[in-house]
């Protein structure tokens, strides 16, 4: 009899070594030779698991872990049983497909590498690809992925403990079943998927249903554990990054620190996963509106509330556009029951809804055109340091709220004389301010089309329309209340100075420049220089709150101040609950100890923004509110930040 | 000189830098501390071991190998320099023997060299001209055939 052939003979290590050398196609000629040969390929589990390493690894971002998040594993079991039990079948297939659309990349992130070996033991929650389970039941006792890592679950929970074991009576997925699975949706379509993916355009159509997608399991979970929105957060901001460089138009990963500046600095991590959320946050809007970094321009954005105001109301078609899920709804005068703050009413007379991108320019201008970027991200790591949490997008009728109790910022602002040559240069500014938005044509809404780009379908659906800011009336600031003395409970002062009516100063710390103390420069002047500034914002203490709030909070920059705020929470926006709106009024407070002088007199400054849920941030326009009447009043954007 | 006595009794005296390439033999050459000591290749035949011994003659004065990660695009590449592949140009059977002898001796680089003949040999070629390479009996329907086919067109055109 003949001796079989050298193939089947051959060592396994060797064997494997072999088969590493072979392209897919000519592994499968060789599996297609006989039954034997064929066993001796494709069920090999220790070639497949190595090839599968050595295709994708290289494909996943190296992730440095946050020394800081250490501490926060320490409970991860609990965390883990509790995420096995609250994600349902939805929202797994959620996860599944924003998954799958990658081909599973991205579900095995480098800090997690060494659970290739240890990731055998751990349950996931996932069902097999391309199969739904059919009850919540059925998915809590779903199959432990076979293969490395092969679940974006897998990320989740790969630190856990052992005692998070499931048995199962599926059959696991082999290796090579594995890197089937994830060369068939990602490397894998033939050549004319490939070439599609190539296409900018749709890259950008698939990202934004990996957003999309995002989207809605931040809003399905709006009130479970945060940490499975984290995750999907991250996840989705590693395979942006990953898949579809350059596609992510406003924060640039190149004009970030550098890769060994992140190891250097840990917080470094976290800034860049809170731009990440920003990024989610805001990305159906960021593949829409084309962004223009022209320092001129954007200087117009920020500073020209006429033109670009924050806020727009919802016109009928807008409300048409967003059908029964409308993102607006009348946030009327509310009661606050039994607490410190329930003679105080938040008033507003209209609803709202903020322009994304708006908000964007603010970003934008914060993050890369400030002449002293490095400074304000340095300025701004302090402020990233721990993760979000799932309050965070509660912020819903019926639901408490915790509103961060510190705030820090940065605000920027023109001399005055800048302010007024960019005001001139930058386009008429209407009479009747505040009244009509100026559409202007580098916003698109965000329904609009690519060229040559037809939606995903079901991409609108769950996606609301923002309304066309051609066709909104923009809406005057929020009101600010104005509480007197009596009513400033909120308050916390070791000491509580009194108001004063003594002149006193304002200096460049204390705010921006004030227009009646500047000269005048001839409009000729050439060159527009922003200037930035950073200072302690407020401080308040409130007990969880729900629905509008107005809230009293004090700080000090040159003088002590107080601060009376109204925080209205907005409908979601792109279905992420958790926005609000945000005004504030800051008034100083002047004694005889502050020297006597007069430039603190009567100097009011107001905040006109957006709460945004996740980041914890504020972004908006401050404005002088000395005298609302004078045009031509200063104003300019500011970006506070929760101290936490 | 190092004394190697194959499976079959032949002797063997080679420099201690060729046998030396080999890091089984390097090791009992150190376990031992006598290089003058035989050294018994019992899963060796001689005409085996005199093939790989002039493999290692040649290969004498290369460098060392480099570690795991450097190498590993040089291990994907089935490039295989002239010499070697002269060298390779042998039946079947005596590259199945010194692709298990170079795996029983540890000297990796003739592991290599031996994967990548082998890899040469199936690449590019159709099911039935890897059966022909390879001596493989065919035992496929060809409704089975065509099965695998269409279960695997994923790998196609990669």
């Amino acid at each position: 009899m003949a001796e079989p052939s050298i193939l089947l003979r051959l060592p396994d290590e060797v064997t494997c070594q072999v088969l590493s050398l072979l392209s897919l196609a000519d592994l499968i000629n060789v599996a297609c030779t006989s039954h034997a040969v064929h066993d001796l390929v494709l069920k090999n589990n220790a070639f497949w698991s190595f090839r599968l390493r050595r295709t994708f690894d290289p494909l996943l971002p190296e992730v440095v872990p946050p020394s800081a998040t250490s501490a926060a594993n320490v409970d991860l079991p609990t965390e883990v049983a509790a995420q096995q039990r609250l994600l349902t079948t939805d929202q797994k297939d959620n996860m599944r497909l924003i998954f799958d659309v990658h081909g599973g990349l991205g579900s095995q992130a480098r800090f997690s590498k060494s659970s290739y070996s240890t990731s055998y033991n751990y349950a996931t929650v996932h069902t097999d690809s391309g199969r739904r389970s059919a009850s919540p039941s059925e998915s809590a006792n779903s199959s432990p992925s076979p293969g490395p890592s092969s679940s974006f679950s897998n990320q989740i929970l790969s630190k856990s403990q052992p005692r998070c074991v499931r048995t199962t009576k599926r059959r696991p997925r082999t290796p090579f079943e594995e890197f089937k699975r994830r060369a068939r949706l990602f490397l894998k379509n033939g050549a004319e998927s490939r070439a599609r993916y190539a296409d900018f355009q749709y890259r950008l159509s698939v990202r934004e249903e990996v957003v999309t997608l995002a989207l809605r399991l931040l809003r399905e979970n709006s009130t479970r554990n945060f940490s499975i929105i984290a995750q999907s957060q991250l996840f989705s901001a590693i395979i942006f990054d990953q898949l579809l460089p350059g596609t992510v138009p406003v924060v640039h990963i190149d004009k970030l620190p550098s890769p060994s500046a992140y190891t250097l600095k840990p917080n470094a991590y976290i800034l860049q996963q809170r731009i990440d959320m920003l990024r989610v946050v805001f990305g159906q809007h960021l593949i829409r509106a084309p962004q223009t970094f022209d320092l001129r321009e954007m200087q117009a954005v920020v500073y020209d509330s006429s033109r670009f105001p924050l806020f727009t109301t919802p016109t009928e078609t807008a409300q048409s556009r967003s059908g029964a899920g409308s993102m607006y709804r009348a946030v009327g005068p509310q009661r606050l029951p039994d607490s410190a703050w329930s003679d105080i009413d938040a008033s507003c007379t209209t609803s709202v809804v903020p322009r994304f991108d708006v908000l964007i320019s603010i970003i934008n201008f914060f993050v890369h055109h400030s002449e002293r970027t490095a400074t304000v991200r340095e300025g701004l790591l302090p402020f990233f340091n721990t993760p979000p949490e799932a309050a965070d997008f509660t912020f819903t009728d019926g639901d408490t709220f915790d509103f961060p109790k510190d705030w820090t910022g940065l605000y920027g602002y023109l001399a005055f004389w800048d302010f007024d040559v960019l005001r001139r240069t930058s386009g008429a500014r209407t009479e009747n301010k505040n009244t009509t938005a100026v559409p202007d044509p580098r916003f698109k809404p965000a329904t609009a089309s690519l060229p040559g780009y037809a939606p995903l379908p079901g991409s609108s659906s769950s996606s609301p329309a923002m309304p066309d800011p051609a066709t909104v009336p923009s809406v005057e600031a929020l009101p600010f209340s104005s509480p007197s003395p009596t009513q400033i409970t909120g308050y916390h002062g070791a000491s509580h100075p009194s108001v004063s009516q003594t002149p006193s100063a304002t200096g460049p710390s204390s705010h921006p420049s004030y227009p009646s103390q500047k000269p005048e420069r001839p409009s000729s002047s050439a060159k527009i220089v922003d200037q930035f500034d950073g200072m302690q914002i407020m401080q308040v203490d409130l007990p969880p709150i729900h629905g509008p709030v107005s809230f009293v909070g004090r700080g000090r920059d040159r003088y002590d101040y107080i601060t009376y705020s109204t925080l209205i929470p907005l409908d979601a926006c792109y279905g992420l609950p958790g926005f609000a709106r945000f005004g504030m009024r800051k008034e100083y407070i002047l004694t005889d100890s502050d020297g006597g002088s007069d430039d603190g007199e009567g100097v009011v400054w107001e905040y006109n923004g957006v709460y945004i849920p996740g980041p914890k941030i504020m972004l908006g326009r401050w404005r002088d509110g000395s005298d609302p009447s004078v045009s031509n009043a200063v104003e300019g954007p500011f970006m506070f930040f929760a101290e936490l | 000189m190092v004394k190697l006595i194959s499976s079959d009794g032949e002797t063997f005296s080679v420099e201690k830098d060729v046998a030396e390439r080999s890091i089984l033999i390097k090791n009992m050459i150190e376990d031992v501390g006598d290089s003058s000591t035989e050294i018994p290749i019992p899963n060796v035949t001689a005409n085996v071991l005199k093939k790989v011994l002039e493999w290692c003659e040649h290969h004498k004065s290369d460098p060392a190998p480099v570690s795991e990660d450097d190498n590993d695009s040089r291990k994907k590449s089935t490039d295989i320099d002239e010499w070697d592949q002269k060298f390779m140009q042998v039946d079947q059977e005596m590259l199945f023997e010194i692709i298990l002898a170079a795996n029983y001796l540890d000297i990796k680089a003739l592991l290599e060299v031996g994967c990548k003949t082998v890899a040469n040999m199936i690449k590019g070629k159709s099911p039935e001209e890897i059966r022909r390479q390879f001596n493989i009996q065919m035992d496929f329907t060809p409704e089975e055939e065509a099965q695998i086919r269409r279960e695997n067109e994923w790998a196609e055109d990669r």
